[in-house]
């Protein structure tokens, strides 16, 4: 649509033309506002552009938006006497201004006013409900960052017990060690070799004592969302000495059936461990007082077409309620004598904020497998 | 797995604190061996071999105390030391009713688990010539005729021959001649030495 710029048209296609103005510029400000998708200085920008073309005299006007402290204006704006304004209000309250200036002479015409006014208006409503949505958002956000940081805290409170006993084999193995090294030394029984070689073992420990701490303090760390591009299988073998704990405190076994070569996904990696200590502490507890012999929990990932990574955690447990679809994923829901209900439900947030699904299965014979999927770095959401 | 010299078995899944264990064990001049799992040491395990157990408490798999259970179903005595991260009281509760020698929490004192481990194999040692007397003494007295075994009953009982031949109806040569033949058979030099044989015999 080609804009008007001839100077004094003839009356009749001057009102077509200012009619077709306002129009572009409500459009503008309706896309913009679409597009943006909450990005409320695009909005605010955009409008000051949409509404000094929809001016009489484009090349001559200028405008500009003022929402509270911050101004908007189109790249020309000069301050001239030549200028209408129009409040934007949020719930009665004005909260910043539109207006729309001429560089040189020009008379606004009433059209021009009823424009400003009305596309004030609807800054207003806009604004309004941005600011809302922003605010619940950030609320929302705020809220989500607590509760993982909660449950990772549950969850190491949950494995400290575990811990303890994982931090105590090193230590146990480095007094000893040291005790006996010494009887033999105090009976003259021990050649330097021997000495030297104890040494080195009990460096060994207390270097795998400290690492089990190191990932503790990691695991612990509150963070903000930090995606990178991640091998799957590497992110499990990080996770791994801490799932085994837990799952040797339960006395059950832990494998690892992972696929070679898979694609790598863009995600934090902190919080998909997140979810997979969660899947396997569920798996475990699944397990606890069911029959023996070896109760095991298998990890699992392959490659999904197209192009994704799926995750899988089986246990042999007691299986799920038959109205577990329903409630499952629900915060505060759970199946355990003692558990927050939050676990689940947290998981499944951060797998579909990396693109993912998480689902589960009951197994054909015994217990339940959860899934997790995730697209891979260059890929889509897979299945 | 042995010559017959006591042997300290190490059930635990950590490499290094077996080693460790086993080094301490050799300081003090003590045969041991380790194992990596319950399943392990059951799969190799001869009950003749004497010894004890020094066992973790928590391990992938079998727990210790279900191999301490699982041997009191075979009839195997070995003693057991048990080691644990943290000694939670009704577990250790449980596993010294079960039969546990001790329950010593990680990292242990060497000397005190040494202590211990001397401890353990003495009751072994103890329990096990105990067990072979016992053993001895079934034998002798399987021997003896079922008749033979009735008046052994009341023989040890401390009954003169006299009411014997009264309670069992038959004459008081008959139960000297019986008397004669079980002491004979028996090996036995005196009464209070039947009287032990009997008791032995009795006990596991």
């Amino acid at each position: 649509m080609p804009t008007p710029k001839s100077r004094g048209a003839p009356a009749p296609d001057r009102r077509v033309d200012a009619r077709l103005r306002e129009l572009e510029c409500h459009h503008a400000v309706s896309r913009v506002i679409e597009d943006a998708a909450g990005v409320v200085h695009h909005v605010l920008l955009a409008a000051a552009r949409a509404l000094a073309a929809a001016c009489a005299f484009p090349d001559d006007a200028c405008a500009r938006v003022r929402l509270r402290r911050r101004v908007y204006r189109t790249e020309n704006w000069r301050d001239t006497e030549w200028h209408i304004s129009a409040p934007i209000q949020v719930q009665g309250k004005e909260v910043g201004t539109a207006e729309v200036r001429y560089v040189r002479r020009h008379a606004f015409r009433p059209e021009e006013h009823a424009l400003l006014e009305s596309v004030a208006l609807r800054l207003g409503h806009y604004i309004e409900r941005a600011e809302a949505q922003q605010h619940l958002e950030s609320k929302e956000a705020e809220l989500r960052k607590r509760l993982l940081h909660l449950t990772r805290v549950t969850t190491v409170g949950e494995m400290a017990s575990s811990i303890a006993h994982e931090v105590n084999q090193p230590l146990t193995a480095i007094s000893t060690y040291a005790q006996a090294c010494r009887r033999m030394m105090e009976a003259d029984d021990i050649s330097r070799e021997e000495i030297s070689r104890i040494l080195g073992r009990i460096t060994d420990e207390a270097l795998r004592a400290g690492e089990i701490i190191r990932k503790l303090k990691e695991l612990v760390r509150r963070r903000e969302s930090e995606r990178k591009s991640w091998s799957v299988n590497a992110l499990i073998h990080q996770v791994m000495p801490l799932a085994k704990m837990d799952a040797r405190l339960h006395g059950v076994l832990l494998h690892l059936d992972l696929e070679h070569n898979l694609p790598p996904v863009f995600v934090d990696g902190v919080q998909i461990q997140q979810v997979l200590l969660n899947l396997v502490r569920n798996a475990v507890d699944a397990m606890d007082g069911q029959a023996k012999p070896d109760p095991e929990v298998v990890v699992r990932t392959c490659r999904t077409t197209p192009g994704g990574v799926r995750i899988s955690v089986s246990d042999c447990g007691c299986g799920l309620p038959d109205t577990a679809e329903e409630d499952l994923y629900q915060p505060f829901f759970t199946t355990k004598r003692d558990g927050m209900g939050m676990g689940l439900s947290i998981s499944r947030s951060i797998v579909l904020m990396h693109g993912g699904r998480l689902w589960f299965e009951r197994n054909p014979v015994r217990g339940t497998t959860f899934h997790f999927s995730l697209p891979s770095e260059d890929g889509r959401p897979d299945e | 797995m042995s010559d017959g010299r006591p042997t300290v078995f190490i059930v635990d899944d950590d490499l290094a604190v077996r080693e460790s264990m086993g080094m301490l064990m050799a300081s003090a001049g003590l045969a041991s061996c380790g194992f990596p799992s319950a399943r392990d040491f059951l799969a190799e395990y001869e009950p003749g071999v004497p010894g004890c157990l020094v066992l973790d408490l928590r391990m992938p798999g079998m727990s210790g105390t279900e191999l301490q259970e699982e041997l009191d179903r075979r009839g195997a005595m070995l003693p057991i030391i048990f080691l644990t991260a943290y000694a939670d009281v009704p577990t250790a509760v449980g596993a010294v009713r079960g039969g546990a020698v001790d329950f010593l929490e990680k990292p242990v004192d060497g000397e005190r688990l040494l202590k211990r481990v001397r401890d353990a194999l003495g009751i072994d040692a103890r329990s096990r010539s105990r067990r072979a007397e016992a053993e001895g003494a079934r034998e002798l007295l399987a021997r003896l005729t079922p008749r033979e075994s009735e008046v052994l009953k009341w023989v040890v009982a401390g009954h003169t021959n006299k009411a014997i031949a009264k309670v069992l109806g038959i004459s008081r040569r008959t139960v000297e001649t019986h008397r004669a033949r079980i002491m004979h058979k028996t090996d036995a030099a005196s009464l209070p030495e039947l009287v032990r044989i009997v008791g032995s015999a009795g006990s596991r």
